[in-house]
């Protein structure tokens, strides 16, 4: 060891401090795999990072663009100057949809300047934009207006990082209903030198994205997202309509469960037992015995977690949809 | 008018003819400039009757011209007004320009930010200008980022900002000026830490397209264009020639000694109690809160009114009455520790005393110029303590009077920042290889096979698991910091040397003029827990230290020795500590601390053979008499504390194979004091004989060879053997050298 490692090595130790111990790969057998055996299916995307493709057997969401519609116009708190108390009143005279209050002679203007800035059939940003304003960001109807959109334009989507901020992104899954049922895409970047194309990559799919979906993703992924495109200075995409699961969660369900970690929910409510998973907090030490050994082994955990993790976020739309709905 | 009074001393009971020496600093007459302003500045000025001066106006010349300045003018000559108002203008001109301020202290920031706020709005502009800092509400800051055009902040919180960069690229895009106020604070490795921090935000600021000036604003030192090019990495024009016109300044020595029967704390009350007494408004500056507090009892005891005492850590509040009340006069003297030093505007006073050399001329010029209104002459009261440097300037009052000798040093080269920031400024941007300097590559490679760094076709990536500006922190550069705490809060942070020398326990501490004693050290944790306590005592660690030298990077020849500078590995042992009251040693008590292994800096001396006229017995002590002599001058020369320099002394050191004096910088990796001083040597080694040749007694005292910091109890010392080793080191210096 030389003299400068020395004097690194003390700061290396600090990097670690709290994270790992031992180092994994030291105390740690695992069979070696190569990235080819690890990931038959794997495409090698030209920019250097891994694509790879899955289907989960996940049925089609059952949406549909006039329930989602009229839903939106019953709910009279979109009025610029509407609140709960007024709502009620309002309600309790016989105006249950925004169109009702045409006429209204204090409401009449506001309501029509809404529904004109909605346009017909109503605009999903314009609408995005009206419930962003005046309602909670956990408010069921965030997910009710996505039927609004075309489904196929939905974006899932959830990032592997090496740490909580200022690390690199090594692992972006994306996932959309296409024809054949879902897809779930992951881009991998087998060294990290490949961030900058895996990054690339995820600009491209938030430009095709309509809407996103996550859970957790306003506070953590968008936010790393944001931070890694500006490290790198890639031109970021315009802050798309994002729909964070963890907000929608956290009100249906936080009273039946014990915490809302995406895999307790799975647990709790929705009947999905994970087996030999790879728990979210060893992810980057797995990812840094792999950079350190180029044994793909310790690859193949974080995958399937990363598909499991996206997979479950259609399945929780899907419920808190049906709990939406039923209310 | 001053004559007068100084005149009067003489009639007073109490004067013995402390006044061992004075000194006229001649007044100068103001020389104003003009400069075309956009027509609401000139009205501005008008308003407040203010006529620029001309080193105001070179300075603004200078940042039209696209220059960066170093603005190094006394204070209250208008510096700030000198770097807002070409600021201002360049904002007004293009509606889009920024502006970023950094503060050493949020106090400062905050108080730029009133003055701020008045020229603004008197030169009718509106660029909502904010601090931006760890007291900013979570509310502003969106709307801070996203409108303001001048930003003040720290260097701390900018080192956690930067990550951010994104959010701040509105600023940086359009940055026109970076303020780096009281920039004399960012010397010795702070100073190195921030300028590596300047460094990483101007590489950020061109990835946005920012071409910024830089203006420094410093106290005034002897080298500021080096100092601002060592900070900055780049060359400013440099503004130091005062135009404002002063009054006389008459300085007076006032030696304690001559009437040993009363404590210099009395003598300094009296002398309070009688300036203000005769309308003076005096402020008297303290080392310590405790003895702030006794002066200004004794001082009211002795029938002065109106004295108050300030220190650190006043509200807001409290200090805006104490401004009031020297404004309107009815405090006609307060006795403060170093806080009133700088930046807080409490105007112009009649006299100052200066109890101690505060540890830097910069410093004492700094308390000095808060006496001196206009052109009005004003008063400066020296009272030295019994200690080499102090005593120094009673024998050579000149160089008190000649301030711009100290070099600020702002060492570049200590591999542990190099790595710490290297390490920051991946995690910011990609670092390309091609921008990396040869010793920055090579750490660069270590910190990839480390994992905290991954090469990519962009450059090196950050690549560790924690966030990079949690684990490097800009007081600490080892990864080794210990902190101190008081009832939970944290007082400051220091390095494990100073940690075990220092802060062992029960140690009593000075921080910021108050006194604490220290409960636990536990050096494995990396923190110290002390509580406030007023003592009557001192404690002093016991230590023994060996120097291994690693590498010797520059060698000097002469007749019988060599003067060499290099890398060493300093092995410190603490034996115990002693407790002292009034100058006697109380008690003795064992410590069991591990000893400490660092590498550093080091100048060092090493004697061919024997010394002529030194006896084989007495080498060592006048070698060790020697090494007290040239660390106490050292501040002189190298803008640093007498203990930021450790030395060992050795008749026989194994390595060089003769007598040897080392002299090394008493910080893990080193300071780049060392260096300085071997290039300053022969001016240092002469002034160490002189310090030696003109004391009067005849075995060494407090006044030259005793240093109270010795870890062997000044043991053994030999003045006369000191004397003749430090006129073969001072042989070097031709006499022109030695008054340069």
């Amino acid at each position: 060891m030389t003299k400068i490692d020395k004097t690194v090595g003390r700061l290396a130790e600090k990097a670690r401090a709290g994270s790992a111990g031992p180092r994994l790969s030291s105390v740690l057998q695992r069979e070696t795999l190569s990235l080819e055996d690890a990931f038959p299916e794997a495409v090698a995307d030209p920019s250097g990072c891994l694509i790879l493709d899955h289907h989960p057997p996940l049925s089609p969401l059952d949406v549909d663009s006039d329930t989602a519609t009229r839903t939106i116009l019953a709910e009279l708190r979109l009025v610029y100057g509407i609140g709960a108390r007024y709502s009620a009143e309002l309600r309790k005279d016989g105006y249950t949809s925004i169109p009702d209050l045409h006429d209204h002679p204090r409401w009449g203007d506001a309501s029509n300047a809404l529904l004109s800035n909605w346009g017909t059939p109503p605009d999903p940003s314009a609408v995005h934009r009206s419930l962003d304003r005046w309602l909670s960001s956990a408010d069921p109807l965030h997910l009710q207006s996505l039927a609004l959109l075309p489904v196929e334009k939905l974006l899932f989507f959830d990032l592997e990082t090496l740490g909580l901020g200022g690390s690199p992104i090594f692992l972006a899954a994306v996932g959309r209903f296409v024809d054949e049922g879902f897809l779930i895409r992951q881009y991998l970047a087998p060294l990290l030198a490949a961030e900058v194309a895996l990054l690339e990559r995820m600009a491209d799919e938030l430009r095709d994205a309509a809407a996103l979906l996550s859970y957790n993703g306003k506070s953590f992924d968008w936010t790393i997202l944001r931070e890694r495109f500006a490290y790198y200075g890639i031109p970021p995409p315009d802050s798309p309509i994002h729909v964070d699961l963890l907000h929608h969660a956290r009100r249906a369900l936080g009273g039946d469960v014990p915490d809302c970690h995406l895999g307790t929910i799975e647990e709790h409510v929705l009947g999905i037992g994970r087996s030999n998973d790879l728990p979210s907090a060893e992810v980057p030490a797995y990812y840094t015995s792999y950079l350190e050994t180029t044994n793909a082994s310790y690859l193949v955990p974080i995958v399937n977690h990363s598909r499991q993790d996206l997979a479950s976020l259609v399945v929780l739309l899907k419920y808190l949809l049906w709990m939406a709905g039923d209310a | 008018m001053l004559d007068e009074f100084v005149g009067d001393f003489e009639h007073t009971p109490w004067y013995r003819g402390q006044i061992v020496h004075t000194a006229v600093r001649p007044g100068s007459v103001a020389e104003h400039s003009t400069v075309d302003l956009p027509g609401s500045f000139a009205r501005y000025l008008e308003a407040r009757g203010i006529a620029l001066y001309r080193h105001q106006v070179e300075a603004i010349e200078a940042f039209r011209n696209e220059d960066d300045v170093i603005i190094t003018t006394p204070t209250a000559t208008g510096k700030t007004l000198a770097f807002n108002l070409p600021i201002l203008e360049a904002l007004r001109n293009d509606p889009r320009a920024c502006a970023l301020y950094l503060y050493p202290l949020k106090a400062l920031a905050n108080d730029q930010l009133q003055k701020l706020h008045d020229i603004e709005s008197g030169c009718g502009l509106d660029l909502h200008p904010a601090t931006y800092d760890g007291d900013t509400p979570a509310a502003s800051r969106n709307r801070i980022k996203r409108t303001s055009r001048i930003v003040l902040t720290n260097p701390h919180a900018l080192h956690q900002y930067l990550p951010w960069h994104h959010q701040w690229a509105r600023i940086f895009a359009s940055l026109r000026a970076l303020v780096i106020d009281e920039a004399h604070h960012y010397r010795g490795i702070y100073g190195s830490n921030v300028a590596f921090l300047l460094r990483r935000l101007l590489r950020i600021v061109r990835h946005y397209g920012g071409t910024p000036r830089i203006v420094l604003s410093s106290a005034s030192v002897a080298n500021p264009v080096e100092f601002a090019r060592a900070l900055t990495g780049r060359t400013p024009v440099s503004v130091h020639e005062d135009r404002s016109g002063r009054g006389e300044k008459r300085v007076l020595f006032w030696d304690p000694l001559v009437d040993p029967m009363r404590s210099v704390t009395s003598q300094v009350a009296q002398l309070l109690a009688f300036l203000t007494g005769r309308g003076i408004q005096t402020i008297c500056f303290t080392r310590t809160r405790a003895s702030a507090e006794v002066i200004a009892r004794s001082a009211t005891r002795a029938g002065a009114e109106g004295i108050a005492s300030y220190r650190a850590g006043y509200l807001p509040e409290e200090r805006r009455g104490l401004e009031q009340g020297l404004r309107d006069g009815t405090i006609r003297g307060v006795v403060s520790t170093t806080a009133l030093e700088a930046g807080i505007d409490i105007g112009g006073l009649d006299a100052a005393i200066l109890v101690g050399f505060p540890g830097s001329l910069l410093s004492a010029w700094q308390q000095a110029g808060r006496a001196g209104r206009g052109s009005e002459p004003s008063l400066l009261v020296f009272v030295p303590f019994e200690n080499p440097l102090d005593r120094y300037f009673v024998s050579h009052p000149e160089e008190f009077l000649d301030k711009t000798r100290e070099q600020l040093v702002v060492p570049l080269r200590n591999p542990h920042q190099q790595a710490a920031h290297l390490v920051c400024a991946a995690a910011e941007l990609p670092l390309p290889e091609a921008d990396l300097a040869p010793t920055e590559a090579e750490l660069a490679a270590s910190l990839c096979k480390q994992g905290l760094l991954a090469p990519t076709p962009r450059g090196y990536v950050y690549s560790g698991l924690r966030r990079a500006h949690e684990i490097v922190s800009l007081d600490d550069l080892s990864g080794d910091t210990i902190r101190m705490t008081c009832e939970g809060r944290l007082l400051e942070t220091m390095d494990p040397v100073r940690a075990r020398r220092d802060a062992f326990p029960g140690a009593v501490y000075l921080h910021r003029g108050e006194t604490y004693v220290v409960d636990r050290l536990d050096l494995e944790e990396g923190s110290v827990v002390v509580r406030r306590e007023e003592t009557d005592y001192h404690t002093l660690s016991l230590r023994a230290s060996e120097v291994e030298i690693l590498e010797s990077a520059e060698r000097r020849s002469h007749v019988e020795h060599e003067l060499q500078i290099g890398r060493v590995r300093v092995t410190e042992s603490f034996l115990g500590y002693k407790t002292i009251h009034a100058d006697r040693t109380v008690s003795v008590h064992p410590l069991d601390l591990p000893s400490h292994v660092y590498e550093t800096d080091a100048t060092w001396i090493a004697f061919r053979g024997g010394i002529r006229d030194v006896s084989p017995e007495h080498l060592l002590g006048s070698l060790h008499g020697a090494e007290h002599a040239l660390i106490a001058m050292a501040p002189l020369l190298v803008l640093c504390d007498a203990t930021d320099v450790g030395g060992m002394s050795a008749p026989l050191h194994r390595q060089t194979g003769g007598p040897t004096i080392v002299l090394f910088d008493d910080i893990t990796g080193g300071a780049g004091l060392a260096p300085a001083l071997f290039y300053a040597f022969d001016r240092l080694a002469e002034r160490a004989r002189a310090l030696v040749n003109d004391c009067a007694c005849a075995a060494g005292c407090p006044s030259c060879l005793l240093s109270p910091r010795c870890g062997s109890q000044n043991e053994p010392l030999f003045k006369p053997g000191a004397l003749r080793i430090l006129e073969v080191l001072a042989q070097g210096a031709s006499p022109e050298e030695a008054d340069e």
